[in-house]
């Protein structure tokens, strides 16, 4: 084949720049330590790694949940400490004296109310927060779960004896658009909860306007002119067409009703029935709620019902410890109660040590119950504990396989580099002598 | 016997052809690094003994009459040529492909920059400390603030990716469009002018290296063919003439040039936002047909017989949407369905709009209204200022009264796949008419068309993954994403009655468009629906599921937003192919890989084509390329033989000295 100087050139030149690319990717690789910077470099390994990221991701989601959860239990563990070792203080032999009779009646009152005492700090633990969550209120966390009332104790509202709901009274919904205020009246809270309300623009309406009700699609819409005010949509609201007969329009009102319409949709929220005081409630349901945590168990659904084994359920319902309802006998099976009707009974002039009896076997009952439940609650914390090593086990792997994955080991990384060096500068110093003398330089 | 002094011709020729060649060597010496210079040498003949055919040979041996200078020539092998540009327009090809698919990479790059997935991430947190402290308003928004950051990041992608469009629809409008064009006129005129140049005798080698470097770049461009025809000027001369023609996929040609004549190329933006090229001829008229394999043009429409290339490879990216592409008997399909239903009238818009007619009730008007509109097109469809007339204008201004005090108007639908669908109508007044010409936009005028016009939809459409084809997955991530997190938090179907996510402009939900739902957004207590569940124990089970959604391990069907097929109704009623399964987690980064896989593969193919271009490449230098070795002993040589030539001459004059001077002066 015939060679020309131009041929030579062309070559070198092309090779050098291949060398000088090559040199690049070595640098930039021995800079970021990756084995690739873009799929298209390596993409079977890129599959790979976004596969592990993807687990280790998801890995440290399960990790933070399962902490989460256990700082929770420590505090509710020591809560639940708390109310053991003051249980333990009402002492039963102390009891157990004065129901044989053999105490004065100054003794008697002197734990009476030492019972009285621990019998606050019994609702006070309960009633326990830990950050911005109560700790005993099941699956409902923002609301002091027990109150007292007379002397009688509450869970959510709900007598613990006798499973009636004290009064509670209705709430009313309110629609926000842009910091318009729909009020929809305390009577139709309940009715309207859960509505859209679309106030709409249109313009062929000169201010006032109409409003209509879907039943079936849950919306409310308002058609209102462009310069309508909120006492216009009032009116509409007030006006509205094929609202149930149950709904009392006129109770709907607009702040600021002089000012300028807000134009758009809102959810209708906040609004509930009133509860009537008497009303039966269903304790065991609340003894039996759940929340959900995602720790890592494989979260499951079967159809629309999750697979509670695949969950963690971090709900700790208060009256599943203290105990609720009453015996067949009518004796009531919380401590609170107990402790009361025993104190009362120990202050009491004429004291009835054989009517008193049962009280505070109950509360020996009650009391093994609870350190069942609180073991029961130890072993969850253990399990806890376990899932949270197992996890932090499972993140140190994921790292090390994505490291191995995507990452080149530095020596490796540099050594290339300085080979690529090395191999460029001798292309370069070859270039120096490439293009040799032509025989026009020979001649005289 | 020769004369006396014919030995002086002779030297003379010897002279002539040693300078000649001296100063084509310096030619080649002053362009061995010009760009596309061809080596050049002159062609030499040893002129042949004058009386050769005389009939009474003297009997004297007959001696050649020196050499003649035939031409200047080049050394170039039209072969190699041929060689060098069916590679070089399979390389420019891939190049554009590799530009567009790098550009998509970075956009959807998973590998150093995570925002999709760490958004996602973000969620997936929010959610979780939502599960945890279940029914506190606060962590409603942080949901909602994390959903926020995804929606932003779906929207910027969107924009690049339309970025990209602009950007490469402008490469080749003003790029590659225009410079074929000046290619094409450039070449017609440089082929004139060396015709003419040929004609008086001058072999304009130095245009020739021009025209040569012009098809060079015309072949990264178009697939051409080069041919080469001999004609004849008369009075026994020829000439070269040269024809350039476009090769289309199944052998059909179309000639580009014609020694000075040449066509145009025209890019046209079609209404659906396809890249449509035209091929025109000097006079600006569209190309009817083939020049040969026997095919028609629809107005000068190329687009289909462009199969490699730099264009091609630009219409690819640009029109091609890879499985959103659906064939015309799909569409069809579809719109029968949405039109006629299996039952025929029953449950298709027909009968939709009969129903709306006949039961018309003014107090619903807007609802009405707005049917009729996506139905018949917003702008055919007004309704009278007391509401009880509504009127239908068509596109020549005729109106006709779809409902009135009076009565109602009644749609009728028929017709057939070989004959054509008719949609009639009677309206109130009792008037009837085809509605099939007259209706310009909304779902009716587009079924129409798309049932009955073949032409648009016949084509078998390609599928290769171009431009639209990620756009489409964008939108079609960002579509599912949406339903499946409105049905999860709702409790009715669709329309949902706790949507998350909404579209800005009341269309299908899309990458550009969506955004978090006016009723979350104003909601002023917990949005997130706790549970589904009633009766039986209260449990706060539904931000499970959602939590579950974005688990990597939950894998979905993903189906086209169907927005290929038609809008507002159409789109509702009809889910589009179904493109992709994976869970939401991987979605991102398996588009990613799929780039990544394809780059690599056209990447391996480009260095192919380009490892082979370089060895054409050098085999045309080895041919054409200048050396100066060889110029150097050309100069030496030729130098040579101007001294010899020279020398022959004085020894002539030294002999005929000796004839003249000194014969015959014996007895002076």
């Amino acid at each position: 084949m015939r060679i020309t100087a131009g041929m030579i050139a062309r070559h070198y030149s092309k090779n050098l720049n291949r060398s000088l690319r090559r040199l690049n990717d070595a640098s930039i690789r021995a800079i970021n330590r990756r084995k690739f910077s873009k799929v298209s470099e390596d993409p079977l390994a890129a599959i790979k790694a976004f596969r592990i990221r993807n687990e280790y991701d998801e890995n440290l989601i399960h990790i933070s949940n399962a902490q989460d959860i256990q700082s929770v239990m420590v505090a509710a563990e020591s809560s639940l400490m708390t109310i053991n070792s003051m249980i333990q203080e009402a002492n039963f032999d102390d009891l157990v004296k004065g129901l044989n009779g053999t105490m004065q009646e100054t003794d008697r009152s002197a734990i009476a109310s030492k019972l009285r005492k621990i019998q606050e700090a019994v609702v006070t633990t309960m009633n326990t927060k830990f950050g911005d969550q109560y700790l005993f209120g099941g699956a409902t966390k923002n609301e002091p779960p027990f109150s007292v009332e007379n002397g009688q104790l509450y869970y959510r509202n709900i007598n613990v004896n006798t499973g009636l709901y004290k009064e509670v009274p209705a709430k009313e919904a309110v629609a926000n658009i842009r910091g318009m205020r729909v009020h929809f009246g305390v009577e139709n809270g309940a009715a309207l909860n859960g509505y859209t309300l679309n106030v709409q623009l249109d313009e062929t309406l000169s201010g006032s306007g109409y409003a209509v009700l879907n039943d079936t699609n849950k919306t409310i819409t308002v058609y209102l002119g462009g310069n309508a005010t909120n006492a216009q949509l009032q009116d509409a609201l007030q006006n509205m067409a094929n609202a149930p007969a149950s709904v009392d329009l006129s109770k709907i009102t607009v702040d600021n009703p002089a000012s300028l319409v807000c134009f758009g949709k809102t959810y209708i929220d906040g609004g509930s029935y009133g509860i009537a005081e008497g009303t039966p409630g269903d304790l065991t349901l609340l003894a039996n709620e759940a929340a959900y945590i995602d720790i890592g168990l494989g979260l499951k659904f079967n159809g629309q019902e999750i697979l509670d084994n695949t969950v963690y359920n971090s709900a700790f319902p208060g009256i599943d410890f203290i105990g609720y309802g009453t015996t067949e006998n009518g004796i009531p099976k919380n401590f609170y109660t107990l402790l009361g009707e025993i104190a009362s009974r120990l202050e009491s002039a004429n004291f009835d040590a054989e009517g008193t009896k049962p009280y505070v076997q109950e509360l020996e009952k009650q009391y093994n119950e609870f350190l069942t439940k609180l073991t029961g609650f130890g072993a969850k914390s253990n399990f806890i504990e376990n899932t949270i090593k197992r996890l932090e086990d499972l993140d140190y792997n994921l790292i090390e396989k994505s490291d191995a994955v995507e990452f080149v080991d530095p020596t490796t990384a540099i050594m290339e580099y300085k080979l690529m060096e090395y191999s460029y500068n001798a292309a370069l110093q070859m270039g120096v002598n490439l293009l040799q003398p032509t025989l026009l330089d020979y001649l005289r | 016997m020769r004369p006396t002094f014919s030995g002086f011709e002779v030297a003379k020729t010897g002279i002539n052809a040693a300078r000649a060649n001296l100063q084509v060597a310096g030619q080649n010496i002053a362009n061995a690094n010009t760009e596309g210079y061809t080596r050049q040498r002159v062609d030499l003949y040893s002129i042949a003994p004058s009386g050769i055919n005389m009939r009474y040979n003297s009997g004297n041996t007959l001696i050649g009459e020196g050499v003649k200078i035939g031409g200047i020539s080049q050394y170039r092998d039209i072969f190699l040529d041929t060689q060098y540009r069916q590679q070089n327009t399979l390389l420019a090809g891939s190049q554009i492909e590799i530009d567009v698919l790098e550009d998509l990479e970075s956009i959807f790059d998973s590998v150093v920059n995570s925002n999709i997935s760490d958004a996602l991430n973000t969620i997936l947190d929010a959610l979780n400390e939502f599960s945890k402290n279940n029914s506190n308003y606060s962590y409603d928004s942080t949901v909602k603030n994390a959903m926020k950051n995804m929606l932003g990041l779906l929207d910027s992608l969107n924009t690049q990716i339309e970025r990209v469009i602009s950007q490469q629809t402008s490469y080749l409008e003003t790029g590659a469009i225009k410079d074929t064009n000046n290619l094409l006129q450039n070449i017609a005129f440089l082929s004139d002018q060396i015709k003419k140049s040929n004609i008086s005798g001058n072999g304009a080698l130095e245009l020739l290296d021009q025209r040569n470097l012009m098809l060079d770049r015309l072949s990264s461009y178009l697939d051409i063919e080069v041919v080469y025809n001999i004609v004849s000027v008369g009075s026994g001369v020829t000439v070269e003439e040269i024809e350039v023609n476009l090769l289309g996929d199944n052998g059909e040609k179309f000639n580009l040039i014609s020694n000075s004549e040449y066509r145009q190329l025209e890019m046209v933006k079609a209404t659906n936002g396809d890249i449509l090229i035209r091929l025109l001829n000097k006079d600006g008229s569209a190309v009817a047909a083939s020049d040969s394999g026997n095919v028609q043009l629809d107005g000068g429409l190329i687009n289909h017989h462009l199969n490699a290339g730099a264009i091609s490879s630009y219409l690819k990216m640009l029109n091609e949407n890879g499985a959103y592409d659906i064939n015309h008997a799909d569409i069809l399909n579809l719109h029968k369905k949405f039109m006629l239903g299996s039952d025929l009238l029953d449950t298709g818009a027909v009968a939709e709009a009969n129903a709306i007619f006949a039961g018309y009730d003014p107090s619903n008007w807007q609802q009405v209204l707005s049917t009729l509109k996506s139905l018949f097109g917003s702008d055919a469809v007004s309704i009278s200022a007391d509401r009880t007339a509504i009127i239908l204008t068509d596109k020549n201004g005729n109106t006709y009264r779809l409902v009135d005090n009076s009565g109602h108007a009644v749609l009728t639908f028929s017709g057939n796949d070989d004959e054509g669908y008719v949609l009639g109508l009677t309206d109130a007044m009792g008037e009837t008419v085809n509605l099939n010409d007259i209706l310009e936009n909304g779902d009716f005028a587009r079924s129409l068309v798309a049932l009955n016009s073949k032409e648009v939809y016949d084509t078998t459409v390609a599928t290769a993954k171009g431009i639209g084809y990620y756009k489409g997955m964008l939108d079609t991530f960002t579509y599912t994403f949406a339903e499946m997190f409105n049905s999860i938090n709702s409790t009715s179907g669709p329309p949902y009655d706790k949507p998350l996510f909404e579209s800005i402009d009341g269309g299908p939900i899309a990458a550009g468009n969506i955004k978090i739902s006016e009723q979350w957004e104003n909601a002023l207590d917990v949005y997130l629906t706790a549970t589904k569940q009633t009766g039986t124990n209260e449990v706060f089970d539904n931000v499970q599921k959602m939590i579950s959604l974005l688990k990597d391990g939950t894998e979905f069907d993903f189906f086209a937003p169907a927005n290929t097929a038609g809008s507002g109704h159409l789109q509702q009623s009809i889910p589009g192919a179904l493109i992709h399964h994976s869970s939401f987690k991987s979605f991102f980064t398996q588009i990613g890989v799929d780039i990544g896989l394809e780059l690599s593969t056209i990447n391996q193919k480009a260095t192919m084509y380009s490892n082979s271009l370089d060895s054409i490449d050098s085999k045309r230098y080895a041919l054409s390329g200048v050396s100066e070795d060889e110029e150097a002993i050309n100069l030496v040589m030729y130098n040579r033989s101007l001294a010899a030539a020279s020398r022959f001459m004085t020894t002539l004059d030294e002999a005929l000295e000796n004839i003249i001077s000194r014969m015959g002066i014996v007895g002076r």
